[in-house]
């Protein structure tokens, strides 16, 4: 059977979905729409069964394009993901808002099941309720007491559940001969919920009890959304969680590049020499390390966002934050979004559904690159670290830092002036409100947080992971390849070095290695690529580093350790060295102060990072917005970092 | 008068709503003409408001608040 879970938004769905499913979820996405859908495989009584979660609604009528899916499949009774049994979660607090859905699925002559959830909470507020008088008027739809957030009641569930799946039993109507309207229909739907509150309003003043409490002003909510003290707070919050991102991810990620070095030099060793085993040790291996690098900080990074949607904070940011971005044709929702892409720019991108607005939705999910992902931070470090002294300014503080921050808000800025271009190009079609609900604070639910997170890492790892995966084995079988003879006359020229012969057996491999991917395919495209980037002061080994950042940005980073053999010791040290100390032809230093910054701006702006492309060319279901971004975004690269050479 | 006049902490009646898919929205969320609400919350910069009724508070865009108007209640 399929069995589907309704809800209005802030009722503990997730909370119920995630008790009944644990870690069995699965997340797909509605066919043919970029709408997630969370479902797994229930048995019951050696009955195997699947139970989807719906997005929450407060009605079947959609207010956005996501909440569109649901008024689809209900339209239409042989889709195929229309619900054969339907589990309604209602907030006990708010009975005659949950209601209103109830009512409609009810009417529609699905079979439910009713949950009566956040009991607790009710009678904090002094509701009480007969639930006697209240199953009267619904006698075929089993009532179950849950407090989902703690378990409480599941088993009540899981045997009304049975009960449903067995004797499918509907209510009388509400509004008789009820039929879904169509969605343009909206005179009809304001009278259907006239209607429908009518009654509902009826059956409740026997049922609901609510004994009038003194009203407390929220004194948190006040001070959340002051003037001055709730972007103070929401700024605090964002450093405490980007300090600590950064911080605690850095042991984690020493740990998973030392295990990928390791598994390398150990299958190098274990395996025959030869072609696959290089594509093995040289291409694969390097390719999953460089993906699997980031996954503490895109964890971090989300279990702390969803800490605060669970407690309920991030609405109030979007309250405060949706007149501030509105001028930029971003929404309050957009900030989420935005706030990923700076760990990753793909659960970003794809956090975007939640914006109801197309135009804002696109122009949202079009900038989110410029938000510095983690992938640059390598890069920056590395360039910093050649050319901007280590000096203090104004006695406290550190330049080095200065600039790298300098790097992010060059990116968010960046963001905000392309987002207000889109905003005066784009059309809107639809109306959209913001409408949103403040739900009470609640502390977390962990198990939701920790299914949250797991979503997101398997989200970062498969989508991105597949495609750097890919484009490292490409790169690998373009730097391992050339053409031989170029390549046999450097090697025997390189030999006859006398800086060759006096080096070590490890200084020698390194040397060799350098030679061999300057004479690759790949050393051709660079230098190929010379007389485009000289302007910016690039040289082609800079021109292969641009290349290779196409399977994932902080390549840049291995790529020159390649071509200066150095080895990647100790903070890169033997690379800093040779790279500050490597010279032009015509005697300038390579990595002055005008080129490194130029490289640095150049990595703030181009887009390189392909699994970004595949994303956004899913989630928009178009190739013209991936292209869009790569011709804007690499031309702004090539502008600004030519700006910078000049400039400094 | 305008939603967008009342001061903080001031409760109305709703009178009326001038955006047909606006109200169409309040409507399904329980929010019909007559209803009773408080305003809680205004955001800064001409921001969004949060008003109160039954047991949900709602957040509605400044613009969206001019679509309504109300009887403020003593």
């Amino acid at each position: 059977m399929r069995i589907a879970l309704f809800g209005n938004p802030n009722t503990g769905k997730s909370s119920l979905f995630n008790l009944l499913t644990g870690l069995k979820q699965k997340t797909a996405n509605f066919p043919g729409v970029t709408v997630e859908k969370k479902e797994a495989k229930f048995e019951r009584n050696g009955e195997m069964h699947s139970l989807f979660d719906v997005p929450g609604i407060y009605s079947v009528y959609p207010r956005s394009k996501e909440e569109e899916v649901v008024y689809d499949i209900l339209k239409n009774p042989s889709d195929l993901n229309y619900p054969e049994l339907g589990i309604v979660i209602i907030d006990s607090a708010n009975l005659q808002r949950n209601l209103y859905l109830f009512t409609q699925l009810s009417d529609l002559q699905i079979p439910l099941v009713l949950v009566l959830n956040m009991q607790d909470i009710a009678a904090k507020k002094g509701i009480e309720i007969d639930l006697a008088t209240f199953q009267k008027q619904i006698p075929n739809t089993p009532i179950v007491l849950m407090n989902a957030r703690v378990g409480l009641g599941k088993n009540r569930l899981l045997e009304a559940i049975d009960l449903q799946i067995r004797e499918k039993k509907v209510n009388p109507m509400f509004l008789e001969g009820y039929q879904m309207l169509s969605l343009e229909d909206i005179a009809a739907q304001k009278k259907e919920a006239e209607d429908r509150y009518q009654k509902i309003d009826f059956w409740l003043e026997e049922v609901v009890t609510q004994k009038p409490l003194p009203q407390t002003k929220s004194k948190l909510d006040a001070m959340l959304t002051h003037p001055f003290f709730g972007y103070a707070i929401f700024s605090l919050i964002l450093f405490v969680i980007f300090q600590c991102v950064f911080t605690l991810s850095a042991y984690p990620m020493e740990w998973i590049e030392i295990a990928i070095q390791k598994a390398a030099n150990a299958s190098r060793n274990a395996l025959p020499p030869g072609v696959f085993t290089d594509l093995i040790c040289s291409g694969v291996l390097p390719g999953l390390g460089g993906v699997f690098i980031f996954i503490p900080q895109i964890a971090l990074l989300f279990f702390f966002i969803a800490i605060l949607e669970e407690t309920g904070y991030l609405t109030r940011v979007v309250f405060i934050m949706d007149r501030i971005v509105k001028p930029f044709g971003l929404n309050g929702r957009s900030i989420v979004p935005l706030l990923s892409s700076m760990a990753c720019a793909i659960p970003g991108i794809m956090a975007t559904r939640t914006i109801p607005s197309w135009k804002e939705r696109t122009i949202t999910l079009f900038v989110a690159p410029l938000m510095s992902c983690s992938a640059r931070i390598p890069v920056f470090t590395l360039l910093i670290s050649l050319v901007i002294p280590k000096e203090r300014i104004l006695g406290i503080f550190q330049l080095q830092g200065l600039v790298l921050f300098a790097l992010y808000f060059l990116g968010m800025f960046s963001a905000l002036a392309v987002a207000w271009v889109m905003k005066q190009l784009l059309k809107e079609k639809n109306q959209n409100f913001l409408l949103m609900e403040l739900p009470d604070f609640k502390s977390p639910v962990w198990r939701n947080v920790g299914i949250t997170v797991l979503d997101k890492i398997k989200l970062f790892t498969f989508e991105a992971g597949k495609i750097i995966v890919a484009i490292s084995i490409v790169l690998w079988a373009l730097s391992s390849h050339g053409p031989t003879t170029e390549k046999k006359q450097a090697l025997s020229s390189l030999h006859k070095t006398s800086r060759y012969q006096k080096a070590s057996m490890t200084e020698k491999q390194s040397m060799v290695e350098s030679v061999k991917l300057e004479h690759s395919y790949i050393g051709i495209f660079g230098k190929t690529l010379v007389p485009v980037i000289k302007p910016l002061g690039y040289d082609w080994k800079i021109g292969i580093g641009l290349i290779t950042s196409f399977a994932a940005r902080e390549v840049f980073v291995g790529s020159m350790a390649t071509i200066y053999a150095a080895n990647e010791t100790e903070n890169n040290l033997s690379l800093r060295t040779k790279m500050k100390r490597d010279r032009h032809e015509n005697g300038t230093l390579v990595y002055d102060l005008g080129t490194g910054i130029s490289l640095m701006v150049f990595y703030v702006y181009a887009l390189q990072c392909m699994s970004t492309l595949a994303v956004v060319k899913r989630e928009t279901k178009s190739w013209k917005w991936p292209i869009l971004q790569t011709l804007t975004y690499g031309g702004m690269a090539y502008l600004m970092a030519f700006l910078c050479q000049i400039v400094f | 008068m305008k939603l967008n006049l009342l001061s903080l902490g001031q409760s109305a009646n709703l009178k009326s709503i001038s955006n047909p898919l606006f109200s169409t929205k309040l409507a399904e969320l329980g929010l019909i003409e007559g209803t009773r609400f408080s305003l809680i919350l205004k955001a800064p910069f001409n921001g969004p408001i949060a008003i109160h009724f039954g047991n949900t508070t709602l957040s509605i865009r400044s613009e969206e608040a001019n679509y309504l108007l109300v009887d403020k209640v003593k």
